[in-house]
């Protein structure tokens, strides 16, 4: 218990001279204790131990509606004691009655004795003849009577008084919650006092320029300088390393210690160093067993994040969100005060159909009682893609040209032009440096009845493509209220807007200018002489001019978003609460463009604008029951039912044969080819769910769980789904073998089972679709015209995934280093997977429920902090998953399968990937590279149709043909390791950050390099640097083949599987704090995000990706994508 | 206690979810509504329409013909078909393959459920003569590309498909064009007749499907009396002539000659297969030319100088294709006229344009085809006679040629109206077809100009049909057989 305890006071009243309670080395409550036990017998118990103070401010509550009328006008007395000290009084009052006393000893003298006779008299008639004749008076407050010696002690301090002053002041934990019982006292004395139940304390004579040192059992001690302040609040944090942390899991919060589930946390404190933009950012190699990729440098791009592996070939195997309870809505970066990642089956179980892929939950910031407190935040900070491609210039590209083609297109005269005045880096012209703004702001506050929090933000990034950009603004007010005594309320609103200009110039697909760049030779200029644009590279490539290109797009996408979610609580009884939380969003998306005559194929300008509206509302109502009985038992137990639903709604208008491009969307009328388009969809779910909590004597621990879930997007039986799980787990440190060894501070056991489904097929995919496919007849007028799609499958039902999950958290050195190792087992049954169909059937695809998938593997993190309490503080943090994945059946589809999709700008009628039973998905299909045909082996190659130089491939049935049968697995995509270190170093008000992250083991199919470096696809001429070394009869050790028309370039080769790992610096920071500034605190920092890249890399960057952003049976092409930018950015932090 | 009620309520909204859960699936066609009045009847036509063109758009057709000696390209995945190392993975091949399944399959889904709609049989069987010829015209390309290809002509998902050999394919061709020819009109007047198929486009089509059934592989010679008698009914027509050259290749979309023509325009719809054709010298791919033995073969005249573009206009004045910095090849200038772009017009500036996509019209048969058609099989199966000579010396009169010789053996005769046919369709989808029926594949191949792309190994008959994509034996192994 150390030196601290919870006291219930009344708030103290001006009457009291509280001078007594303090300056005292044996200060005293209680006439028996040395302990500042609390002590009355109201029903209570003489003692109680109350570390949960939540609970107690329950049972105060309840004590205190009792309490109508007052006690001490209520109650009579009966004595008859002769001879006895006052004590023996006392003490006898309290036995027999509710009143407790307060006094000091060494100002009141209760060893005299006295003769007291009192028949049905109140407790101040008592009093009176006690201490008649003395200097001791009393006060009555309610139960506790508080005995004072009018005369005192006279000293030193009554005299210095006039200099000093009272202070008072409330303490609260970071939600806002009151902390009675905190001990504040005035640093370098031993004077202080005790919060009452209202976290509110009261100091008198505290020296001008007094520090308070605040601290509060599993909280962090605060120092507080006083400065002259008469009135401080206080918000207390939870002791950061801490296993005693509260985290959000679904419908409901638990303390870290008593997890049973895999559950990862995240808070803001973790990620505050950063300069952060969004939820990758925020849990990038800061969490085990969750991988995030992000798709490109686009200024709006995307991040793929993916828990424990790839559940599913076809559905998405993105994690459900949800924030503040509902999977909706929006948040900016700094209204985040945590995010817990859901990993196991026990954890994501009540989620049901939709918690197969993990759940993150974000959890916003909430307003703390006390004064406002305001937050400003500004960053700035530029961009800069350096990463390219290394390509020829145009002096070397026409020498070799003219060398490779055995012509001479390129005269002596226009190469010694080239070396002079250069050409055209391709590159470099469509590339900018970017620029970022971050302006974050805050207020919170509150008191006892609302609280708030108030956030808003602006982001504007011009990324580091040209004419690439996006901005961002976001507001988010939570109010939480407390009304009257059973009923508290809270109320999130949050909105969002973006504008962004030309996305998905990033995506580096066929016909980016990031593509192109790789393709048009270094020869063409940008402009003609006129001064227009040059609109061909007749050696290099059939593709736009990349700048024209980048310049010309004017593609506009907003989107607008507003959620208001709130809760209404109420307490029923002790204990048992009921809440209804109904959400609503609602949000638009609208598209502006204009293709202008340049950058349309046909030279008719067009134009489009389309706009959709999406309407979410949840309803979810829960009943929850949290008790502990008789000490040992503690139960929680939640029951619920929820309804969500979706309506998407959109139209969109296009128009070409402008006579005049200028009015673009704005005047679609005036396009002389018009259509328009609409469409309507929706999808519902109605859930039940129940979830058991029991925890025997803190030390072993049972939960199960239930969800029903009916979705509309499936028929007849297969409309609903049950999810089950249940877990166990065994605090072993507190078996007295554990103890013994005297190694853990804690060593827990845990264990799950469960199963969570996902449905991550669109609405109607149980329905075949007519599609419409309109035609002119070559004439101007448009006649509608439809087509038959795909069939449909009416039988589709959920995937379902079966977890089970064996884990330890362990904690040493005084909790200071902590261990988290789990060992995961994932089978997916029932597939979504799109079968593809022959073409003669229609070709695409159909969906349907087949096969089996694994995931297994460890995802473990080691964390240490040193001492908070010393000037020099070092936190890190590591962890390492792992995951292995392996597609063990795929039912009808047979052994294997190529998922559809054509890659037209490196001729390959579908993806290079396939999908192979007893093979991990992501896995790169093609022909295995074994180098260019020798001279000396003219007469193998000629059996090919090739000769040397040639590419040759490992014929596998050794036909002498290269086909199908040829075809090999070449690589994957996926990592087998990845892993995260992030380290944080403080020495007083100086701070440095360092996120490190890395993946291990994969491959990158490379198509940037190929497309460079070969004449294949839209290429027709050789950019690449490495690739001016090309094969001759005197130069054979070289993969770059000569002029030849039966080289057979194949992309789907091994030739252009890259190592992809990579080793990423991703943010480093130093921050330098200065207190008391304006009132305030100002921190002023400088960091370097991507700054650093280890990797064998060839391409731009191994991070990103040019496909695969769903599906993730497709990744891991490198289509000339938007690298990741490097970031350096300056910020600037007040708070006051 | 209303937090209870409530609660409690939403337990009852849950146990009457059956409704909330129900899909509304508004503002969706199914193929289980459709049909149901003649608008829907003519918007499956529409799109039928729109999937056939869009297969030829963008001349990946043209990949698997590139064997011929009229076509030549320096573009790789196209040269693979030029000097016959394609296989079952070459891309092109495939694509075409997917598109023009693609038009089957509407092609198939129309014919099995256009009688449920409510409208006269005869709106009924016009619009299922489209579907019939479409499909016919389709399984025509196939079969002469592909030579034993899987049958389809249901709608249902079959992973067990077996290939079907020519003789079929062919008999479902003929069924077809014959439903075709006895239900389409013989012209229509609904604003749509510049592209919509005719009585007589199902008649030229059928004439030259005998004429290919005649020859290799199936070699049925019988099919040369049924050839030459439906190309007679044609001519007997009166509906069609040949236009002056002048005429035939302008930009101008309508004439009297085109039977069967795909017109590419408008919105997404327009063509990039000008594109190809044009040099790089007029800001096209040059991705298809002449080969150069077949251009000094062509006969001098007026039709020559209208096939081939043998000077480019560059802002510095006309280059000749022997000096072209790009590819020394002669173009072909019958492709060239758009309205965008008219190659034709002295004063154009064809090096100055921007776009890609050119609308056009691409004649699939014309009139010539019908002529010669008849001349061939005339004089295979009844001998030469003058309505024979009359027909192709009316090409010949045109192209500027004198009248052939006279006393012509059956097939001397048939030789000649060979030679015409290369030199009338140069570069216009005829002459490869004509190679492998003829079996003249391995001969044309041996003579290659040495300058144009050199053959590693000479073509044998396997190399007359391409081999079925691999994507598509994967998922049903049964085509391997």
């Amino acid at each position: 218990m150390k030196n601290r305890a919870v006291l219930a006071l009344p708030p103290c009243s001006a009457e009291i001279n509280e001078k007594q309670f303090i300056n005292s080395t044996n200060y005293k409550f209680m006439k028996k204790k040395q302990n500042l036990w609390l002590t009355h017998r109201a029903g209570l118990g003489k003692m109680i131990k109350i570390m949960r103070f939540t609970i107690f401010i329950v049972l105060i509550s309840l004590y205190q509606t009792l309490a109508v009328r007052s006690y001490s006008q209520q109650t009579k007395l009966t004595l008859n004691m002769r001879g006895v000290s006052v004590e023996k009084v006392i003490d006898e009052i309290e036995k027999t009655t509710d009143f407790f006393f307060l006094y000091n000893k060494n100002v009141i003298d209760v060893d005299r004795k006295v003769d007291i006779r009192a028949e049905g008299e109140l407790v101040s008639e008592v009093l009176d003849k006690i201490f008649v004749n003395t200097d001791i008076s009393y006060s009555i407050k309610e139960r506790q009577i508080l005995l004072i010696n009018n005369r005192g002690p006279v000293s030193e301090n009554e005299l210095l008084s006039q200099q000093q002053r009272s202070v008072s002041g409330k303490v609260t934990d970071s939600s806002g919650s009151p902390l009675p019982g905190a001990s504040v006292v005035i640093k370098g004395t031993t004077n202080g006092s005790i919060t009452n139940t209202e976290g509110v304390f009261s100091l008198t004579k505290v020296p001008y320029d007094a520090t308070l040192v605040v601290s509060f059992i599993g909280m962090d001690t605060q120092e507080i300088k006083l400065e002259g302040k008469s009135s401080i609040n206080v918000v207390m944090q939870e002791e950061t390393v801490g296993i005693k942390e509260v985290i959000a899991i679904g419908y409901g919060t638990v303390k870290r210690k008593d997890l049973t589930g895999s559950v990862a946390s995240v808070s803001s404190n973790d990620f505050k160093a950063q300069p952060v933009q969004g939820l990758s950012d925020m849990i990038q190699g800061r969490v085990a067993g969750v991988t995030v990729t992000s798709q490109s440098g686009d200024a709006a791009a995307n991040s793929k994040i993916r828990i424990r592996g790839n559940n599913s070939i076809n559905g998405d195997n993105s994690p459900l969100y949800i924030i503040d309870g509902v999977p909706m809505g929006s948040f900016n970066p700094n209204d985040v005060e945590s995010i817990e990642i859901l990993k196991d089956a026990s954890a994501t179980a009540i989620y049901g159909s939709r918690g197969a892929n993990g759940v993150v939950l974000i959890t916003t910031k909430r307003g703390k009682i006390g004064t406002p407190t305001v937050e400003l935040t500004i960053t700035e900070g530029f961009s800069d893609a350096s990463n390219s491609v290394d390509l020829m210039d145009a002096a070397s590209y026409a020498e070799f040209y003219n060398k490779y083609n055995g012509n001479s297109y390129f005269t002596q005269d226009q190469i010694n032009d080239f070396k002079k005045n250069g050409g055209t880096d391709w590159q470099k012209a469509i590339m900018q440096t970017g620029l970022s703004q971050n302006y974050q702001a805050s207020v919170s506050g509150g008191s006892e009845v609302a609280r708030y929090f108030i956030g808003a933000n602006y982001i504007n990034n011009s990324a580091t493509l040209e004419n690439n950009s996006a901005k961002y603004y976001g507001i988010r007010s939570n109010l939480d209220l407390k009304i009257g005594q059973k009923f508290t309320s809270t109320v999130f609103i949050a909105a969002k807007s973006s504008k962004i200009l030309n996305s998905g110039t990033g995506l580096g697909m066929n016909k980016s200018p990031l593509w192109n760049c790789l393709m048009w030779s270094p020869t063409a200029p940008i402009y003609k002489e006129d001064g227009s644009y040059n609109l061909l590279d007749p050696i290099g490539a059939k593709a736009f001019n990349p700048y024209m290109e980048a310049m010309e797009r004017n593609d506009n996408s907003y989107g607008r978003n507003i959620t208001v979610n709130g809760i209404l609580g109420y307490t029923i009884v002790d204990g048992l609460k009921v809440s209804v939380q109904p959400a609503i969003e609602m949000s638009s998306s609208e598209s502006r463009n204009f293709l202008n005559e340049y950058i349309t194929q046909s030279g008719d300008p067009s134009a489009f604008r389309s706009y959709a509206e999406t309407v979410n509302w949840q309803i979810t109502t829960l009943l929850t029951y949290d008790k502990v009985l008789k000490e040992k038992h503690a139960v929680n137990i939640v029951l619920g039912s929820e309804v969500w639903s979706n309506k998407y709604n959109y139209f969109n208008a296009s128009a070409s044969g402008f006579s005049n491009g200028s009015v673009a969307w704005y005047s679609l009328q005036s396009g002389s080819n018009r259509s328009v388009t609409s469409g309507y969809s929706e999808s519902s779910l109605a859930s039940f769910f129940a979830r058991a909590n029991y925890i025997f004597n803190s030390r072993y621990y049972l939960t199960g769980s239930i969800r029903a879930d009916g979705s509309s997007k499936f028929r007849g039986d297969n409309q609903f789904g049950y999810f089950p799980s249940v877990a166990a787990g065994w605090v072993a440190s507190e078996e007295t073998f554990i103890k013994d060894l005297n190694f853990f501070d804690r060593l827990k056991l845990r264990g799950s089972y469960g199963i969570t489904g996902s449905q991550a097929v669109g609405s109607y995919s149980t329905i075949a679709l007519m599609s419409s496919y309109d035609y002119n007849y070559g004439t101007t007028t448009t006649y509608p015209g439809y087509i038959l799609g795909s069939p449909a499958n009416p039988n589709l039902k959920w995937e379902e995934t079966t977890q089970f999950d064996f884990g330890l958290d362990a904690s040493l050195m005084k909790d200071r280093l902590s261990v988290t190792l789990d060992y995961f087992n994932k089978r997916t049954t029932g597939l979504l997977t799109a079968r593809v169909l022959p073409w003669y059937s229609g070709g695409g695809s159909t969906m349907i429920n087949l096969g089996e998938m694994k995931n297994c593997g460890f995802d473990g993190s080691i964390a240490y902090m040193s001492d908070v309490k010393k000037d020099f503080q070092w936190k890190m943090m590591l962890n390492i998953s792992t995951v292995k994945n392996e597609v063990v059946d795929l039912g009808d589809l047979g052994t294997e399968f190529v998922p559809g999709g054509s890659y037209v700008g490196v001729e390959l009628p579908d993806s290079p990937m396939i999908v192979r039973e007893g093979e991990s998905l992501g896995s790169f299909y093609g022909y295995k590279f074994l180098g260019l045909w020798g001279s000396d082996e003219a007469a193998e190659a000629a059996k090919y149709g090739q000769k040397p130089g040639d590419n040759r491939y490992l014929d596998v049935d050794t036909n002498y043909e290269l086909d199908g049968e040829d075809k090999m697995i070449i690589g994957n995509y996926l990592p087998k390791y990845t892993w995260g270190f992030n380290t944080s170093l403080n020495y007083k008000n100086l701070d440095f950050n360092l996120l490190i992250d890395g993946v291990q083991d994969r491959d990158i199919l490379n198509y940037s390099y190929m497309v460079a470096g070969t004449v294949v696809g839209e290429s027709s001429s050789i950019t690449l640097k490495d690739a001016a070394n090309y094969w001759t009869p005197e130069n054979q050790n070289t993969i770059w083949t000569p002029n030849s028309p039966t080289r057979r370039e194949k992309a789907n080769s091994s030739k252009w599987v890259q190592n992809g790992s990579y080793i990423k610096f991703r943010n480093i920071s130093l921050g330098y704090t200065i207190q008391d500034i304006l009132k305030g605190q100002l921190r002023v920092s400088v960091s370097a995000q991507n700054v650093f890249t280890i990797t064998d890399y060839k391409g731009r960057d191994p991070e990103v990706s040019s496909n695969g952003y769903s599906n993730d049976f497709d990744g891991g092409v490198d289509y000339g994508t938007y690298p990741m930018p490097k970031i350096y950015t300056i910020g600037l932090s007040y708070k006051f | 206690m209303k937090i209870i009620l409530y609660f409690l309520l939403s337990l009852v909204l849950l146990t009457s979810c059956e409704s909330f859960l129900q899909e509304d699936a508004k503002g969706v066609l199914t193929p289980e509504n459709f049909f149901n009045n003649s608008g829907e009847l003519e918007g499956a036509i529409t799109g039928l329409y729109r999937t056939a063109i869009s297969n030829y758009l963008d001349g990946n057709f043209s990949s698997n013909l590139m064997g011929s000696d009229d076509l030549g390209t320096k573009f790789s995945p196209f040269q693979e078909m030029d000097v016959f190392v394609s296989n079952s993975e070459s891309f092109y091949p495939g694509v075409f393959w997917a598109d023009t399944y693609k038009t089957i399959f509407q092609c198939n889904n129309i014919i099995l459920h256009y009688e449920k709609t409510p409208v006269s049989d005869e709106i009924k069987q016009q619009a299922a003569g489209q579907a019939y010829f479409f499909r016919a015209w389709s399984y025509f390309a196939l079969v002469r590309i592909f030579n034993e290809i899987p049958l389809m002509e249901d709608v249902e998902v079959n992973y067990d498909m077996v290939k079907s050999g020519p003789a079929d394919v062919y008999k479902l061709i003929v069924d077809d064009l014959k439903k075709a020819e006895e239900w389409l009109p013989e012209s229509w007047n609904d604003g749509k007749e510049l592209v919509k198929v005719t009585q007589g486009s199902a008649k030229a089509l059928l004439a030259e499907v005998y004429l290919a059934m005649a020859g290799y592989p199936l070699k049925e010679t019988a099919n040369y009396a049924l050839a030459a008698a439906k190309a007679k009914e044609i001519m007997d027509s009166g509906k069609y002539k040949l236009e002056p050259y002048a005429k035939l290749w302008s930009k101008d979309f309508s004439n009297d000659e085109v039977i069967f023509g795909l017109v590419f325009m408008n919105i997404n719809k327009g063509s990039q297969l000008e594109t190809c054709y044009l040099p790089n010298e007029y800001q096209g791919w040059g991705i298809l030319y002449s080969e150069r033995k077949f251009f000094y073969d062509f006969p001098e005249g007026p039709r020559k100088n209208a096939t081939f573009e043998t000077q480019f206009r560059t802002p510095g004045g006309p280059v000749n294709w022997t000096e072209s910095k790009y590819f020394k090849n002669p173009f072909y200038r019958k492709m060239m006229a758009s309205t965008q772009v008219d190659i034709l017009d002295p004063n154009s500036q064809p090096w100055n344009h921007s776009f890609w996509q050119f609308d056009k019209l691409f004649m699939y048969i014309r009139y010539a085809h019908v002529l010669l058609t008849y001349a061939e099989a005339k004089a295979m199966s009844s001998g030469v006679d003058g309505s024979a000579y009359d027909a192709v010396n009316e090409i010949r009169e045109r192209a500027g040629l004198s009248d052939l010789p006279s006393g012509l053996s059956a097939t001397a005769f048939r030789d000649a109206v060979f030679d015409e046919r290369g030199w009338e369709f140069a570069g216009e989808f005829t002459r490869w077809f004509d190679l492998v029926r003829l079996e003249r594949v391995e001969q044309i191949a041996a003579t290659r100009d040495p300058n144009d792309n050199a053959i590693p190994a000479l073509p044998t008959k396997k190399n007359y049909f391409q081999e079925i994509p691999a994507n598509e034996v994967r998922l049903n192994p049964n085509l391997n057989q």
